[in-house]
């Protein structure tokens, strides 16, 4: 697939397939060509070259309301003028079902979405999360084979934006439905997905299970953008990974030579008697985890996710780490 | 302490308010109260009674002989009009003909008065002994009970014309048959010109914002093109086109072909009106719209079309539904703009087919019947307003916002059909509306069109004085644009300043009276000019009519809502913080108004010129009234050379002013570009 906009390169040359039942993430900082992506999935956009399979048929040239898909916006785009249960019942209606079906199949998928009682309200007497469900009924109220969704949560608040994601893929469980889903906030991507696909540049520069993306990510932009991660330079001998003067754990079978770990805040405890010892730079409370960065004399800061109810460092005291898991490893 | 605080703000707010009550509230009031005031001949009815008290005032015997003397009739015509009269007095119908000859009326009358059963006869008899002296006697009358009346009813009896307030003005078009045509017309027009032009403004502004048009830049520019234009300039090139000495007409398909005759067969009448009106107004109709269908959130249409809708059904659920409040806002616009439109129904139909705007213009200009045509302004606004309560009536619904940032249009084109229909339509317009241009510039160097196509600079030849055929009105009419300009421009951002910031009592009633020569049809404020400075407080020397002083005002506070609405939306998205801050800091009202506030309304301030600079060279209903030979405006010179077929003329000038105000929009753009960027950062 490939996508230019003038001489911008969005979509370079990929290739994506979904598995039936399969809830992707396409993940990646604004500008990567995931939206992009989305869009030449829908119809909306059609792509300069390749094809977009569906069930083993050619649907490169089917205009969208033919392709049997959902869409969910990231500003909603409900019919203003219709009511909660119009705009669900909209492509029941342009599909001419029956009145009797369509009521209830609008109140069926209503239900599921957990907006029954709002289904006489106009858009703008809804909140922004209420909105998001009545587009999220609206695009799965004909059983589509396949929902897209751009970015649904982006501009709603944090709790909510939690909730529903949860909800989300609850949903498409108990229906069974194949899901698409662009964002570029990799927590969001790491809960919700089945498998993610990190994007950059209009490349894919990952994809694999949440798992294997933050705890093997291929390559540094992977391992900095999915996940809080300190990059360390090391120095391979013997299967024994070295850097800032320690010896770290690592799993078997690491080539000799130059290679990067990535520490993520969990590979670190807290040790008095530890080897990476420091000045603490700041430590802060985030109710789940005590967050220490931690100052080596190298310069490197250490970033650490340490019990909450430990005592709290005061800042400029000295501490010491030791890590507690074998951190992933990039070759140079 | 707080009143010390605000009280250079309030004077500041007394200041603007003062020029603005005096030139716009007191003008527009006039108006609406000469309407009121009818003077003239009196009914028949109140001439009967009238002459009956005066009767009653003469001693016994004297009313007793001279009644024997004065109701005997002098000749044919006394004896029928008095027939006729008392007929309708008495509510009965003259049952002849009585517009025949008189000698041929009265043996017909006297039959009919015969043949009337007793009782009739009986009231048209009693009306009849005073019929012949309110009628033919009354100057007779009047001398006799001199003495008993006051000058004025003296005045009045001896006159049989009167001044009162009354109704009468605002019924006419009930009684006057012309005037209900007049008024039959104007709303036949008024309808057909907003349906069709809203309808193709629509078809226009949907091609520029959804794909219908490979060129959308072009098609906005081509389609607003007549909203700086000179006036009467859609009529005078359809004249020149198709009239009777049309270039196609005439010279095509009568000289050149053979097919038609072009006295017969030409653009004057009815469907002339309806084109001229629908060039002339699918610019404004076309903002209005392009507005709206430009901040549709193109996400509705492709969340319709992956829900399976058609391209049509699409537009019939979705794009048409959202673009309602606009499209009623355009059909309003246009309505109102017809109704009060004279100079194309004047031009191309003339008198045949009466409107109302133009019989307000006649009643100005040939009869300076004042109070009638102060009526029939007022009442042209009511179809209007009562359009758009009905309207609003019909598409009640809540206030729906896709919000103004929503995305962009859809990605995919429309269906081939589609963009074939509009691109054909977008086609027509916009060759009509350049060849509107082409003609006027074309009859401009042409001797005399029709008949010398010769090719000439003579009508751009200045001479000098009231008959100057070439550009020297243009000139006055540049200085007096260019004198009101800038004032009207300070004046409606300055009031824009008072009314968000300042906030004094009335603010908002005086930001609406500067905002009603915007909805107010020009001939009504130019009417109003006429009745208030004509005579202010009865003191000549206070008398503003036939100077130069009174157009520059007119135009000046006829146009400075712009400037006041721009202010008033920057300032609105302004946050006042920065102004406080400098209060804070000592500073007073006016060096935080001239140091703070007024560099961000610089945008504001040279939209504010810009209109009324190009308004004031184009505009004709609201300056008709009030030029002077001393002191007239091409604008008005166009429109009676147009009138009278110099085409010649009217097109030099024409081209004169489109230059004048194309390198004004150009000047205010570099001067708004170089300001604008030091203005990026802060936006």
């Amino acid at each position: 697939m490939r996508k230019c906009f003038g001489a911008a390169i969005a979509v370079d040359d990929v290739s994506l397939a979904v598995r039936a039942g399969e809830f992707v993430a396409l993940l990646g900082a604004s500008g990567c060509g995931k939206t992009t992506l989305l869009r030449i999935a829908a119809g909306f956009t059609a792509p300069d070259s390749g094809r977009v399979v569906l069930d083993g048929r050619d649907a490169t040239a089917l205009p969208p309301g033919a392709r049997g898909m959902g869409f969910v916006f990231q500003s909603y785009a409900l019919f203003p003028t219709k009511t909660a249960a119009q705009n669900i019942g909209f492509p029941l209606r342009v599909a001419g079902r029956g009145q009797r079906e369509l009521t209830a199949r609008v109140a069926e998928v209503a239900e599921l979405c957990g907006i029954a009682g709002l289904l006489d309200r106009y858009p703008h007497e809804l909140s922004g999360g209420q909105q998001q469900r009545v587009a999220l009924a609206r695009a799965v109220a004909p059983a589509p084979r396949l929902l897209l969704l751009d970015e649904p949560l982006a501009a709603l608040d944090a709790r909510i934006r939690q909730r529903l994601r949860d909800e989300i893929r609850g949903l498409t469980d108990r229906l069974g439905m194949t899901a698409l889903y662009v964002t570029h906030d990799q927590e969001e991507a790491l809960a919700i997905a089945d498998r993610i696909v990190v994007m950059r540049d209009g490349r894919i520069e990952q994809q694999g299970a949440p798992e294997e993306v933050y705890l093997r990510p291929a390559s540094r932009f992977v391992a900095e953008f999915v996940g809080q991660a300190t990059l360390l330079e090391a120095e391979a001998a013997g299967g024994v990974p070295r850097a800032e003067g320690i010896a770290w754990p690592a799993e078997p079978g690491v080539p000799d030579g130059h290679c990067l770990l990535v520490v993520r805040p969990a590979d670190l405890a807290a040790d008095p008697a530890g080897p990476l010892r420091g000045e603490v730079e700041s430590a802060r409370f985030l109710g789940g985890a005590l967050r220490v960065v931690l100052r080596l004399p190298s310069g490197t800061r250490l970033v650490a996710d340490l019990p909450a109810r430990m005592p709290r460092p005061a800042p400029g005291s000295t501490f010491a780490l030791r890590p507690s898991a074998a951190p992933a490893r990039l070759p140079r | 302490m707080s009143w010390r605080r605000r009280l250079p703000g309030l004077l500041l707010a007394a200041l603007v308010a003062l020029p603005v009550m005096v030139f716009i509230g007191w003008p527009i009031g006039a108006v609406l109260a000469r309407g009121f005031v009818v003077s003239g001949p009196m009914p028949e009815w109140r001439l009967q009674e009238l002459t009956g008290q005066a009767l009653i005032l003469m001693p016994e015997e004297r009313r007793a002989a001279a009644l024997a003397r004065w109701s005997i009739p002098r000749n044919d015509q006394e004896r029928a009009e008095g027939l006729a009269t008392a007929f309708r007095l008495a509510g009965l119908a003259p049952a002849w003909d009585i517009a025949a000859a008189f000698d041929l009326q009265v043996p017909e009358a006297e039959a009919a008065l015969a043949a009337l059963p007793p009782d009739a006869r009986a009231r048209v008899a009693a009306e009849l002994a005073v019929v012949h002296v309110a009628l033919h006697r009354r100057v007779a009358l009047a001398f006799q009970v001199r003495d008993a009346l006051s000058p004025e009813a003296f005045e009045a009896l001896r006159t049989g014309a009167e001044t009162r307030i009354g109704l009468d003005h605002y019924l006419a078009p009930l009684h006057d048959p012309h005037l209900r045509r007049a008024a039959l017309n104007s709303l036949g027009f008024a309808l057909s010109a907003c349906l069709v032009t809203t309808a193709i403004a629509f078809a226009l502004a949907f091609a520029a914002n959804r794909g219908g048009v490979t060129r959308p830049g072009l098609l906005r520019a081509v389609t607003l093109m007549p909203l700086v234009a000179p006036p009467v300039l859609v009529a005078t090139a359809a004249v020149m086109l198709f009239g009777r000495r049309g270039l196609v007409t005439d010279g095509l398909l009568e000289k050149g072909l053979g097919l038609i005759d072009a006295d017969e067969t030409n653009i004057y009448g009815a469907a002339g009106v309806l084109l001229a009106q629908l060039l002339s107004f699918v610019p404004a109709a076309f903002i209005v719209l392009d507005n709206a269908l430009r901040r549709q959130d193109g996400r509705l249409e492709e969340a319709a079309a992956i829900a399976g809708a058609t391209r049509a059904q699409a537009f019939l659920q979705v794009t048409l539904p959202l673009a309602w409040p606009g499209l009623k806002r355009a059909l309003v616009l246009v309505f109102i703009l017809s109704l009060t439109d004279f100079g194309n129904p004047l031009l191309l139909a003339g008198r045949d087919v009466p409107v109302i705007a133009a019989v307000i213009y006649d009643e100005m200009t040939a009869f300076r019947n004042t109070g009638l045509a102060s009526a029939l302004c007022v009442l042209l606004l009511a179809p209007g307003l009562l359009l758009h309560l009905a309207l609003e009536r019909l598409g009640r619904r809540r206030r729906f916002d896709t919000g103004a940032a929503a995305g962009g249009p859809p990605e995919a084109p429309l269906p081939r059909t589609w963009r074939i229909g509009l691109g054909t339509l977008a086609g027509l317009v916009g060759g009509l509306i350049v060849a509107v241009y082409a003609t006027v510039a074309l009859g401009s160097v042409t001797r005399i069109w029709g008949v010398d196509w010769s090719l000439t600079l003579v009508h751009f030849a200045g001479g000098g004085g009231p008959y100057d055929r070439g550009l020297g009105l243009v000139a006055q009419s540049f200085w007096v644009a260019a004198l009101a300009a800038p004032a009207g421009g300070a004046l409606g951002v300055l009031l824009g300043f008072v009314v968000e910031r300042v906030r004094p009592p009335g603010g908002e009633a005086l930001a609406f009276l500067a905002l009603l020569p915007a909805v107010l049809p020009g001939l009504i404020f130019g009417i109003g000019y006429i009745l208030a400075f004509n005579l202010p407080f009865g003191t000549e020397s206070l008398a503003l009519t036939g100077t130069g002083a009174v157009l520059v005002l007119n135009i000046l506070f006829g146009n400075m809502f712009v400037g006041l609405l721009a202010a008033r939306a920057a300032l609105q998205r302004m946050d006042p913080a920065a102004e406080e801050a400098a209060e804070g800091m000592g500073a007073g009202l006016l060096r935080r108004l001239a140091e703070v506030t007024l560099p961000l309304l610089r945008a504001a301030l040279l939209l504010g010129t810009l209109y009324v600079f190009v308004d004031g060279m184009t505009t004709l209903s609201s300056v008709i009234f009030l030029v002077s030979g001393r002191h007239s405006l091409a604008s008005v010179a166009i429109f009676n050379e147009a009138s009278g077929g110099d085409y010649g003329a009217a097109a030099a000038k024409s081209m004169a002013i489109l230059a004048l105000a194309g390198l004004a929009m150009a000047a205010i753009w570099r001067l708004d570009r170089r300001g604008g960027r030091r203005l990026e950062g802060i936006r």
